[in-house]
C-alpha cells in the first residue's frame, strides 16, 4: 500500500486551496467543529479512490461526488476541484504523484505512469475502507449482527469471496444437470440399440448372438468378443459394392416407436412441472426468496437465544417467552421450508432435464430416416424442435433460469410442432410403400444400423462418463472451496477476536484489565460479545458506556485491518474517531498507534485540542507533523494557525479587491491570536459560562493584561536594578503605545466604526489601514528573534514573560523586601 | 482481490493439487481464472472442469 508525503487540494468541499506536508508520518488535523477538517478526509479520500464515503452510502440520496464534490462556490466548474497526494509506495520503494479532478474522477493522472507503481494505486483505490468516520463505528459495534456482518465482510471483502464460491457453486450444478442428461442419452442409446437387435438386455452375449445371427447369412466370420474396438459391421464393406445405409424393418420400428413415444407426450413431465411450478410460487420472486433464505441461520440462532419474553433483537416484550418462542420458531420454519423447497425444485427440474433429453435421443434418430428418405422438411422440423428441447433442458439448472421458463412450464412445456404426427405418418407411409429387402440386404442394413446405434450408445457413454467426471471435480472443488474458506474465516475471526481484545486491554487495562470478546460467525450473521468486568459476555452495547463502545469500534476497525492488510496496512484516515476514546485513555491510545502499528501512517483529525496536545506529549505526532484549523470561511475554506501566511492571504484578497475575504481571514486571525494570548497571557476577559468569548471582550483584556504583565516587569527591573532590562522594557512599552493596532483596540467598546463587524462593507483604502495597524498589534505579543507568542510563566502566579527561544525572558518577581 | 481473497485461493488450490481425487491437469488453468482481479464466470469453471480426458467405451 501507501504513505502520504504531501497533500495539495484545490476547491474542493469546504477547502479553497490548501497544502499540508505530512512526509509520510502520522499528522493531526485539529480544529473546531465545521472547521474543514473533514473536507481535508473527503479530499485525500477522494485522491486515493475517486470517492467520497459521506457522499454515497446509506442516507446520502441525491447526494454525489459530481454535484457536491466541488466546494459550493464552484459546482459549475468541477475541472477546478482536484487533489494532487505525493504518495510513497514502499513495496516499490517509489514515488508518485497522483492527482484527481472532481470532473473525471475515475481517471487520475499518475506521474511517473509505471506500470508498477498504476497497478498499486488502482489497489489503494480499491479500498474505501482507508477512511473511518466515528459513522462507522457504529455500525460495527452496536448494529445488529446480521447489519455488522455485513458490514464487515464488505471491509474483509467476503462479498469478492463469496462471488468465487457462488461461481463455484453455479458450476457444480450445472455439471450436475449435465451429468444426468447425459445419463438420460445413455439410456436413450441403449433402448435404441436394445429395440434394433431385438434384444432384452445389451449383454456381450445377446448383442454377439442378433450381430452374428446376421454376419452368418451374409458368411461372414462370426464376432468372439464385443470391445471398445469391436465394427459389429466388420469386412461388411469389403463383400458388398454398395454400402448399405437403411434398414427398412429397424426404420419402421423406430417410427412406430417415435409414434408411441408422442402419445405418451400428454401426461409426460407432468409431475415435474407441476412440482416446478408449486416450488416456484412457494418460494417467490427471486430476489425475495434468497434474501430469505440469507436470515435461515440468524432466525435460527435467535430462536436459542429467547430466554424471556424480551425480543433479543427489537426490545419487544412479549406477554411469554413461550409466545415468541413459537413466533419465532414459525418464522425458522418457513425459512427452513423454503431450503427444502430450493432443493425440491431442482431435483424435478433435473428428472424434467432427462426426460427431455430422452427425446432429443429419439428426435436424432427419427431425423436420420427423414433425412435417408430426403424428407427435408420433416427433418427441418426435427432439427428445430431437438435444438429447442437442448436449450430448455440446459435451462433446468438454476433457478434463474427455470423462472424464466414459468410460462413455458405451465402450458404444454414440449411445444411439439404443429402437424408432426402427419408429417411423421406420410414417412411411414412411403418406408413402407417401399419394397421388402432381400435376406441379404435386411442383414447388411441391419448390421450397418446396428454399428450406428452401438456408435451412438458408445458415445453417450463416453459423454457420461466425462459429465459424470466432470460433475465429481466441480462438486469436489465447490466443497475444498467451502472448507478451505469456513477454516479460513474461524481463523480470521479467532485472530481478530484476540486482537479486539488485547487492543482493547492496552486502552483500557487500567479498569479492565480482564477484558475478552467473542466474535461467533454463522451464515449471515457476526454476533460480538464482550466481557463485563467479569460478570460475563454481552452485546456491547448492554453495559459498557457509549464511549468505550466507540473505543470499541477503534480497536475492532484496527484489528480488521491488520488481518486484512497485513503489513501492508501502513495508512489509515481515521476522521473524529479518536474523540471517541474517553480522556482518561487516550495516552494508551496513543502508545497502541505507535508501538502496535509502528509503520503505519494514521492521519487523524480531532476537534478537541487538549486531544492533540495529549498526541504531541506521547510522541504521536510532532508540531511540524500536525496543523490547526481556527476556523472556517466561505470564501476562505479552513484558516490554518499561522501567523506567517495569514498576512500574505488577507494582502492578497485585498489585491484582488475582495475585501470581504481579507476581512473575514482578518476576523478569524485575531479571534485565534487573542484566544490563544488570552490562555497564554492569562487575560480576565469577563467570563462566559460557555467560553464563547467575543473578540470584542478578548482582545482588549489581552492588551491590559500585557501591560499589566508589562509594568510589572518594569518594577522588577527598578526592584533588581537591572538596567539592560529596563531599556528592553522601556523599548517594548514604547512600541506598543505608538502601535495604531493598540490604539484601535482600546477604543473598540466606543467606536463602532472600529467593529469588526463593519469591515466587510469598507472600501479597499479603508481596511488597508486597519490590517496593518493589527498586523503591527499582534507583532508586539511576540518575539523578534523566534516569531513565538509570549506567554507568562507559571501560569497560576507568573514570575517571568518569555518565548520559546528565550530571547524574551522578562522578570516579573521584584528583589524582596 | 483482498489478502484474505487471495490466501483462500492458494490454499483451495493447493488443496486441490495433492488431492488424488483430483485430476491435476485442472489446477493451472484454475490458478489462471482465479487469479487478481479476474471475473469468474461460471461457463469457465464448467469448461475446466469438463476438461477430463474423457473416458473410453467401458
Amino acid at each position: 500500500m501507501i504513505k502520504l508525503e504531501s497533500v495539495h487540494i484545490e476547491e474542493l468541499r469546504g477547502v479553497r486551496k490548501l497544502d499540508l506536508n505530512l512526509d509520510k508520518r502520522t499528522f493531526a488535523i485539529c480544529g473546531p467543529n465545521g472547521s474543514g477538517k473533514s473536507g481535508v478526509i473527503d479530499a485525500i479520500e477522494f485522491g486515493l479512490t475517486g470517492q467520497i464515503g459521506r457522499l454515497s452510502g446509506r442516507g446520502t440520496k441525491g447526494l454525489s461526488v459530481s454535484d457536491h464534490g466541488p466546494h459550493v462556490d464552484r459546482v459549475k466548474f468541477p475541472d477546478a476541484a482536484l487533489v494532487s497526494l505525493r504518495v510513497f509506495l514502499p513495496a516499490l520503494g517509489k514515488t508518485a504523484t497522483i492527482t484527481r479532478k472532481v470532473s473525471s474522477p475515475k481517471k487520475p493522472v499518475i506521474v511517473p505512469a509505471d506500470a508498477d507503481i498504476k497497478a498499486a494505486l488502482a489497489e489503494v483505490a480499491e479500498h474505501p475502507e482507508l477512511t473511518l468516520s466515528r459513522r462507522e463505528i457504529l455500525r460495527f459495534i452496536v448494529s445488529e449482527p446480521t447489519k455488522r456482518s455485513e458490514e464487515i465482510q464488505a471491509i474483509l471483502r467476503l462479498d469478492e469471496i463469496g462471488q468465487t464460491r457462488s461461481a463455484l457453486n453455479s458450476a457444480q450444478n450445472k455439471l450436475r444437470t449435465a451429468h444426468k442428461t447425459a445419463m438420460a442419452s445413455v439410456e436413450s442409446g441403449k433402448l435404441a440399440l436394445q429395440q434394433h437387435l431385438q434384444i432384452a438386455t445389451v449383454r456381450r452375449e445377446d448383442v454377439l448372438a442378433a450381430v452374428n445371427a446376421r454376419r452368418k447369412l451374409l458368411t461372414l466370420r462370426a464376432i468372439a468378443d464385443l470391445t471398445a474396438d469391436t465394427k459389429l459391421d466388420a469386412d461388411l464393406l469389403a463383400e458388398t459394392s454398395k454400402p448399405p445405409d437403411f434398414d427398412k424393418t429397424s426404420a419402421l420400428r423406430e417410427v412406430q416407436a417415435f409414434t408411441d413415444m408422442v402419445g405418451a407426450f400428454p401426461t409426460l413431465g407432468k409431475e415435474d412441472t407441476t412440482k416446478i411450478l408449486e416450488a416456484l410460487d412457494a418460494l417467490g420472486t427471486e430476489s425475495s426468496f434468497k434474501e430469505e433464505l440469507r436470515k435461515r441461520s440468524f432466525i435460527e440462532t435467535g430462536l436459542g437465544l429467547i430466554a424471556d419474553p424480551q425480543c433479543p433483537l427489537c426490545d419487544t416484550t412479549w406477554s411469554t417467552a413461550l409466545a415468541l418462542r413459537q413466533h419465532v420458531a414459525a418464522k425458522a420454519l418457513k425459512l427452513k421450508t423454503l431450503g427444502e423447497q430450493e432443493q425440491l425444485l431442482l431435483r424435478h427440474a433435473r428428472h424434467l432435464a432427462a426426460e427431455a433429453t430422452r427425446i432429443v435421443g429419439a428426435l436424432t434418430r427419427l431425423n436420420r430416416i427423414a433425412f435417408q428418405q430426403e424428407d427435408m422438411k420433416l427433418s427441418g422440423v426435427l432439427s428445430v424442435w431437438k435444438a429447442d428441447l437442448e436449450a430448455f433442458a440446459g435451462k433446468l439448472s438454476s433457478i434463474e433460469d427455470i423462472s424464466e421458463l414459468r410460462g413455458r412450464l405451465s402450458g404444454s412445456w414440449l411445444l411439439q410442432p404443429s402437424e408432426l404426427l402427419t408429417q411423421v405418418a406420410a414417412v411411414k407411409s412411403r418406408i413402407e410403400a417401399l419394397p421388402d429387402q432381400s435376406e441379404a440386404l435386411a442383414a447388411q442394413t441391419f448390421l450397418s444400423t446396428a454399428q450406428v446405434r452401438l456408435g451412438d450408445y458408445r458415445e453417450a457413454m463416453r459423454r457420461s462418463e466425462a459429465a459424470g467426471l466432470a460433475a465429481k471435480a466441480a462438486q469436489f472443488a465447490y466443497e475444498a472451496y467451502c472448507r478451505v474458506l469456513e477454516d479460513e474465516l474461524n481463523t480470521l475471526y479467532d485472530e481478530v477476536q484476540q486482537d479486539f481484545s488485547t487492543f482493547y486491554r492496552d486502552i483500557n487495562g487500567s479498569d479492565e484489565a480482564t477484558f475478552t470478546a467473542k466474535l461467533t460467525p454463522t451464515e449471515g450473521s457476526l454476533a460480538l460479545d464482550v466481557n463485563f468486568y467479569e460478570r460475563g459476555l454481552f452485546p456491547p452495547s448492554a453495559f459498557h458506556s457509549e464511549g468505550h463502545q466507540d473505543g470499541m469500534g477503534v480497536c475492532l476497525y484496527l484489528a480488521l485491518m491488520k488481518r486484512l492488510f497485513g503489513s501492508r496496512f501502513t495508512l489509515a484516515l481515521l476522521d473524529d474517531v479518536v474523540m471517541s476514546v474517553d480522556a482518561d485513555h487516550r495516552y494508551q491510545f496513543c502508545k497502541l498507534l505507535k508501538n502496535k502499528f509502528p509503520d503505519t501512517q494514521f492521519i487523524i483529525t480531532t476537534h478537541d485540542r487538549l486531544w492533540a496536545e495529549q498526541m504531541k506529549s506521547a510522541g504521536l505526532i510532532t508540531s511540524k507533523t500536525s496543523v490547526a484549523f481556527h476556523g472556517w470561511t466561505i470564501d476562505t475554506g479552513p484558516l490554518v494557525e499561522s501567523a506567517d501566511e495569514i498576512w500574505d492571504e488577507i494582502d492578497a484578497a485585498l489585491a484582488k479587491g475582495k475585501v470581504d475575504a481579507a476581512a473575514a481571514a482578518l476576523r478569524h486571525h485575531l479571534e485565534y491570536a487573542a484566544r490563544l494570548l488570552a490562555d497564554q497571557l492569562g487575560a480576565t476577559p469577563p467570563f462566559r459560562g460557555d467560553g464563547n468569548y467575543e473578540l470584542g471582550e478578548l482582545l482588549p483584556s489581552v492588551l491590559k493584561r500585557f501591560k499589566d504583565l508589562l509594568g510589572k516587569a518594569a518594577n522588577a527591573a527598578q526592584s533588581w536594578n537591572d538596567a539592560e532590562a529596563k531599556a528592553a522594557i522601556g523599548e517594548r512599552k514604547a512600541a506598543l503605545a505608538a502601535c495604531n493596532g493598540a490604539a484601535t483596540v482600546e477604543q473598540w467598546a466606543v467606536n463602532k466604526a472600529v467593529h469588526y463587524n463593519e469591515w466587510a462593507n469598507f472600501g479597499k483604502a479603508d481596511f488597508t489601514p486597519v490590517v496593518a495597524a493589527y498586523h503591527e498589534l499582534l507583532d508586539r505579543f511576540r518575539c523578534a528573534t523566534c516569531k513565538s507568542w509570549l506567554y507568562a510563566t507559571p501560569r497560576t502566579t507568573p514570575e517571568a514573560l518569555r518565548c520559546l527561544c528565550n530571547k524574551t525572558n522578562l522578570n516579573l518577581r521584584p528583589q524582596p523586601g | 482481490m483482498s489478502t484474505l481473497q487471495q490466501k483462500i485461493v492458494e490454499q483451495f488450490l493447493e488443496k486441490l493439487a495433492v488431492s488424488p481425487e483430483f485430476d491435476a491437469n485442472k489446477v493451472e488453468p484454475l490458478r489462471e481464472l482465479l487469479r487478481p482481479q479476474n471475473k469468474i464466470k461460471t461457463e469457465d469453471l464448467v469448461r475446466i472442469f469438463s476438461m477430463a480426458d474423457g473416458g473410453d467405451l467401458k
